[in-house]
């Protein structure tokens, strides 16, 4: 009798194996969204890859004199 | 959708590494969107990087690549023409940068929200949808 559950129970366990419930990583549902190319995750994964900008050349590329501070007007980005 | 502008590329560049950058931490928060660059402020990103070296004009490029960049039609230009002239109507033009209003401009025509640093740069635009990366 203990021989005949011990069997039925490793049965179970196969089946359990072979339909994915134990054993194997989850499957992914087909509707799951897939990463959207340029999300913001997507991003911040990239943004490792890129090289450093140092201050000198951040402060000049927010200070570019472009139309918008023509004028005469005090340039808000500047970063001093 | 979000839209940014040039200065939202220049913070994110050069506060990347930082722990507390309120960009990396706009980025976390909309980790799922979709960030669009308007071709106005992809070129005015391009121009100042590449007032300082070929190099960084390249990386620029490259860094554009992680966006999608939003062009400009006919409807865009129906939309900028409605609100300039809108905001003359109101006297609140003022001595707004043009490439601000044609950001502006393609972020409305789209429903996108625009992020940007300084929130003021964009006050009165009828329609538009704004956010700071600095108010989070």
């Amino acid at each position: 009798m203990t021989k005949h559950k011990d069997i039925e129970a490793l049965n179970s366990a196969v089946d359990r194996i072979l339909q994915g419930e134990v054993g194997s990583p989850p499957r992914r549902r087909e509707t799951e969204d897939p990463e959207t190319p340029h999300s913001g995750r997507r991003i911040l994964k990239a943004l490792s890859t890129i090289p450093e900008l140092s201050w000198e050349d951040a402060q000049s590329m927010l200070t570019t004199v472009t139309e918008d501070w023509e004028s005469g007007a005090d340039n808000p980005y500047d970063l001093r | 959708m979000i839209c940014v502008d040039r200065i939202f590329l220049v913070d994110m560049w050069r506060t990347k590494d930082l722990f507390d950058s309120p960009v990396r931490d706009f980025l976390v928060t909309h980790s799922a969107d979709e960030f669009v660059v308007p071709v106005h402020a992809a070129g005015a990103f391009l121009e100042c990087c590449a007032s300082i070296s070929a190099t960084r004009l390249k990386q620029a490029e490259s860094i554009l690549g992680f966006f999608r960049i939003g062009c400009f039609d006919f409807d865009t230009a129906r939309r900028y023409a409605a609100m300039v002239s809108a905001l003359r109507r109101g006297s609140t033009l003022g001595k707004r940068s043009k490439t601000d209003l044609w950001i502006a401009a393609w972020a409305i025509q789209h429903s996108a929200t625009l992020v940007t640093r300084d929130k003021i740069h964009f006050r009165d635009i009828p329609d538009l949808r704004l956010a700071s990366y600095l108010s989070l």
